[in-house]
């Protein structure tokens, strides 16, 4: 660790009610957080959102962690379930203000690329359903292999693979 | 571009670095949830916990905090044993005073180490002792009983005195009254115990008790009450059980007025409906009914505008009232209700009332729109007078036929009439109208009783149409007790039009008022 202290040592500190241990676990992390965030919303300011959620739940979650896996999945399903949360909620909120046609500068295309090709390659991905596009991107975007996506999505490593298989049916259809 | 090396693209493109103000955002707001989160599961603090840099009086503190238990008796006996032997040197044990040794010339140190009981059997020989010297043998039984028990038995005065204070004979006279002959009642009642046969006549030992009150009967009407008062088995209940609930539902029943029948039955069938019942409650209590048998319909009516005029847009608001019907004998209810309760009142107060058809489609009504005004704002349905529950005959009710939306407003009620030519139309407004002007709808202050009872009679096309009759009769009713119960404001008030003459009841408000039911 670049300041000689290591995740597991601010995590028990943390966990020992220590404040500014936690802070300084959040602060190396938050760029993680951001990032993954951002490839599941593609959207700055939705990643900088979901990040500051996760933040909020690493306050309380942390204690519950108990370092049987690795602290970058156990982020990795914090991350990823916060942002099925929020867009669950954006899609309640859609449903109920669908008559309102207000198109806001954020809620602009995802800035990830400025290719068409990869504008529409990561809206398909995020089109597809939430298992699928979980799988999708952990293996892919975040280059993960099968069995450390598995460990993250809580589920078998075929399963996976059906998921990635079945994506790329979808993605042949759609792209 | 589905492929593997397609989907690979997908790794290329970097996340953006995030800012510094939302990183810096988004650490605070997780401290502050982990503040939150740490006072509430309020952990204790290991001094192993604690960092390098707060040692010292923190450490110190923190291990002080962790033995509580142990600081507070260490703290104790640190203050409170010094405390105990310099008293014990002072006052040696064997100078300190006990009940054996205590000083008995000396009454007040006597007074204080004596026990509690013999303090009062002590007390009660004394009282004795007076007494015997000024009991004279001609007394009464009751004056008997207190001497024999004040020189001889402590524990039967106690039981006497307890049972005077509990019983409803407060004085000796009325015990004398009750024992005629006095000691020879009371020998017979004489309790075993007697100590002291030479300080009391044999004759005064106990007291007659009078035989406990039998549960009063009640009518029908205060059933509710008499099941309160009522013994749950046999005579098994004891007395003072049987007084108390006696006299809580006395206080109930005088503090309620009694209502007639019919009166009964609408709040039978309103009092699903809570507020409504409640609201009804207090406008027949504040109408100060002379009868419980007669209903007084103009001070119902004067009550019925005061609340009207109190609460007059309240949620809750619902005005009833009751009119004699001048052809039948039937009750007429009237119920005036805001739209905003209309279906709740309906569904509510008339589930029994209103056929199913009638129902179903006001229950597809809004209740706040349109047509919730005027299908609901006023009913008109009969009470059997002598039944316990609403009839299922709905006489009429005029507005759960109307469907038009002429009237958005009930207070635009007045300026629709210039437009509304269709008979139907015109007869609904005036239920509307009478009904908003019974709720006391300071719109409707200038569109008299007069005019919407004539509204309402165009309407009668057939002289066999008794239900809208009955309302025009009913309309020209309210509008002579209104000026009867509000005389300063008769004047100002244009004479109604005078009633139809196959109704000769409406004539005179004396002839409204139905006879004892």
């Amino acid at each position: 660790m670049e300041d000689g202290q290591s995740d597991a040592w601010l995590i028990e500190r943390a966990q020992a009610g220590d404040a500014p241990a936690f802070a300084r676990l959040l602060e190396r992390h938050y760029d993680f957080i951001h990032g993954v965030a951002w490839r599941w919303s593609g959207s700055v300011a939705d990643a900088e959102d979901i990040a500051q959620e996760v933040a909020i739940k690493l306050a309380t979650a942390l204690k519950g962690f108990r370092g049987d896996a690795a602290l970058r999945s156990w982020l990795y399903r914090l991350t990823l379930n916060a942002t099925r949360d929020r867009q669950r909620a954006e899609a309640r909120r859609e449903t109920q203000i669908a008559q309102l046609a207000f198109v806001h500068e954020e809620s602009a295309p995802a800035d990830q690329s400025t290719g068409l090709e990869a504008q529409d390659l990561w809206a398909a991905v995020r089109a597809l359903p939430a298992r699928q596009r979980d799988a999708v991107l952990l293996v892919y975007a975040e280059e993960l292999s099968h069995a450390e996506a598995a460990e993250i999505m809580g589920c078998a490593e075929t399963t996976v693979s059906w998921n990635i298989h079945a994506a790329k049916k979808k993605l042949r259809v759609t792209v | 571009m589905t492929d593997d090396a397609g989907l690979a693209r997908l790794s290329r493109d970097v996340p953006p670095r995030p800012r510094a103000v939302a990183r810096a955002r988004a650490v605070e707001a997780g401290l502050a949830a982990f503040n939150a989160s740490a006072e509430k599961t309020a952990p204790a603090r290991s001094p192993r916990s604690l960092s390098a840099g707060e040692g010292g009086w923190r450490r110190l503190l923190a291990v002080l905090d962790q033995n509580r238990g142990l600081v507070a008796a260490g703290a104790i006996a640190v203050v409170a044993l010094p405390m105990t032997f310099s008293i014990l040197e002072e006052n040696p044990p064997s100078r300190l005073p006990t009940i054996e040794s205590a000083p008995t010339d000396k009454p007040a140190a006597r007074e204080e180490t004596l026990s509690a009981p013999r303090k009062i059997a002590e007390a009660r020989a004394s009282r004795a002792e007076e007494n015997r010297v000024a009991v004279v043998p001609d007394v009464s039984g009751a004056s008997d009983v207190r001497d024999a028990a004040d020189a001889n038995d402590a524990e039967v005065f106690e039981r006497t005195s307890r049972i005077r204070r509990r019983s409803s004979t407060p004085d000796a006279d009325t015990l004398r009254r009750a024992t005629h002959s006095g000691r020879d009642r009371i020998a017979t009642a004489r309790p075993p115990a007697q100590t002291d046969p030479a300080a009391s006549p044999p004759e005064a030992a106990a007291v007659p008790l009078p035989a406990p009150t039998p549960p009063p009967r009640f009518g029908a009407q205060n059933d509710r009450f008499a099941r309160v008062a009522r013994p749950k088995s046999g005579s098994g209940q004891h007395p003072r059980a049987v007084r108390r609930s006696h006299e809580a539902s006395t206080t109930r029943a005088q503090a309620t007025p009694r209502l007639a029948a019919d009166q009964s039955a609408a709040i039978v069938t309103l009092r699903q409906d809570r507020l409504a019942y409640r609201r009804l409650r207090a406008t027949i209590q504040a109408g100060n009914l002379p009868s419980p048998n007669q209903i007084d319909t103009a001070a119902l009516v004067s009550a019925l505008a005061r609340t009207a005029a109190d609460t007059p847009r309240a949620p809750g608001g619902i005005t009833l009232t009751r009119l004699s019907s001048p052809w039948d004998g039937d009750g007429i209810m009237i119920i005036a209700a805001p739209p905003t309760l209309a279906g709740t009142m309906w569904r509510a107060s008339l589930t029994n009332a209103v056929p199913a058809q009638e129902r179903a489609s006001n229950r597809q009504k809004s209740a706040s729109g349109a047509d919730a005004i005027n299908t609901a704002i006023a009913i008109l349905f009969t009470a059997q007078p002598s039944a316990r529950e609403v009839s299922r005959t709905v006489v009429l009710t005029p507005l759960s036929q109307t469907r038009a939306p002429a009237t958005p407003r009930v207070i635009d009620a007045p300026r629709a009439l210039e437009t509304a030519r269709d008979p139907e139309q015109r007869f609904r407004l005036a239920v509307v109208a009478y009904a908003e002007k019974l709720r006391g709808n300071a719109d409707l202050a200038s569109f008299r009783w007069g005019q919407i009872a004539d509204l309402a009679d165009e309407a009668v096309s057939d002289p066999q149409d008794r239900e809208r009759s009955a309302f025009v009769n009913l309309v020209r009713i309210t509008g002579a007790l209104a000026r009867l119960s509000k005389p300063s404001a008769a004047t100002s008030q244009s004479p109604s039009p005078s009633p139809r003459p196959s109704r000769p009841a409406a004539s005179t408000p004396s002839q409204q008022r139905p006879a004892a039911q």
